[in-house]
């Protein structure tokens, strides 16, 4: 049992399904009745409190704070977002992005043959592992920030 | 965890991509290498329309989640 489970991810969760037009509209107001009237949990304010800025170190949300009233400008980030599984994340669906990307610009490409090319690559691409391409993009990354590094000493 | 991830500023490029892509050639079967190499080059030459359509991507993914 962790804070996660118990109101950190649930409390992500409403924030990000809510139908309550003060959140919608990027206020986050806290009082005795947020939880439960606001996000449909069981939740004293304190716990929202405490949920809300935990899932802000991490930028799962974000807006600005206002003490003794709650926060403006709120919303759920991509990190977010990701976290509820509802926006790609390279951790874990890599393949899947890199296909869509690889199709959207197949649509794009100069050549009908470049398009074809693209288009089977991509199909390739579904089927990897996304272990796989998550390795393979940290070993791009780790060599590209080497690469910068020697530019800038001059080595 | 947040460190175990990959940088997404720096993943959202398309050097990246186009290094991902020719990696991948590297280890896949023959028939596949030509097509992923080829389109590394593709991918390298949209520059910063990569960035731009994984941020597309992203949001489609996200509208599509919430409804």
């Amino acid at each position: 049992v962790t804070t996660w489970d118990d109101s950190d991810l649930p409390v992500l969760h409403a924030l990000a399904t809510t139908d309550h037009h003060e959140i919608r509209d990027g206020y986050l107001i806290l009082s005795e009745n947020t939880g439960r009237e606001k996000l449909g949990l069981d939740l004293s304010e304190e716990e929202v409190e405490r949920a809300v800025l935990t899932l802000g170190d991490a930028e799962y949300v974000a807006g600005k704070v206002n003490p003794g009233f709650g926060f403006t400008y709120f919303h759920v980030t991509g990190r977010g977002m990701q976290a509820l599984g509802q926006w790609p994340s390279f951790s874990d669906s890599s393949p899947a992005t890199i296909a869509a990307l690889l199709d959207r610009f197949a649509d794009e490409a100069p050549t009908a043959e470049e398009g074809d090319n693209a288009r089977r690559a991509a199909s390739y691409v579904r089927t990897l592992e996304p272990a796989v391409v998550t390795s393979v993009l940290r070993t791009v990354m780790v060599e590209g920030a080497k690469a910068a590094l020697r530019l800038g000493t001059g080595l | 965890v947040l460190g175990e991830w990959p940088d997404l500023d720096r993943v959202m490029s398309a050097s990246a991509i186009r290094g991902l892509l020719l990696r991948l050639a590297d280890a896949a079967p023959a028939a596949e290498q030509e097509r992923l190499r080829k389109s590394g080059g593709l991918v390298a030459s949209m520059g910063d329309a990569v960035r731009d359509t994984l941020s597309e991507l992203a949001s489609e993914a996200a509208k599509e989640g919430l409804e």
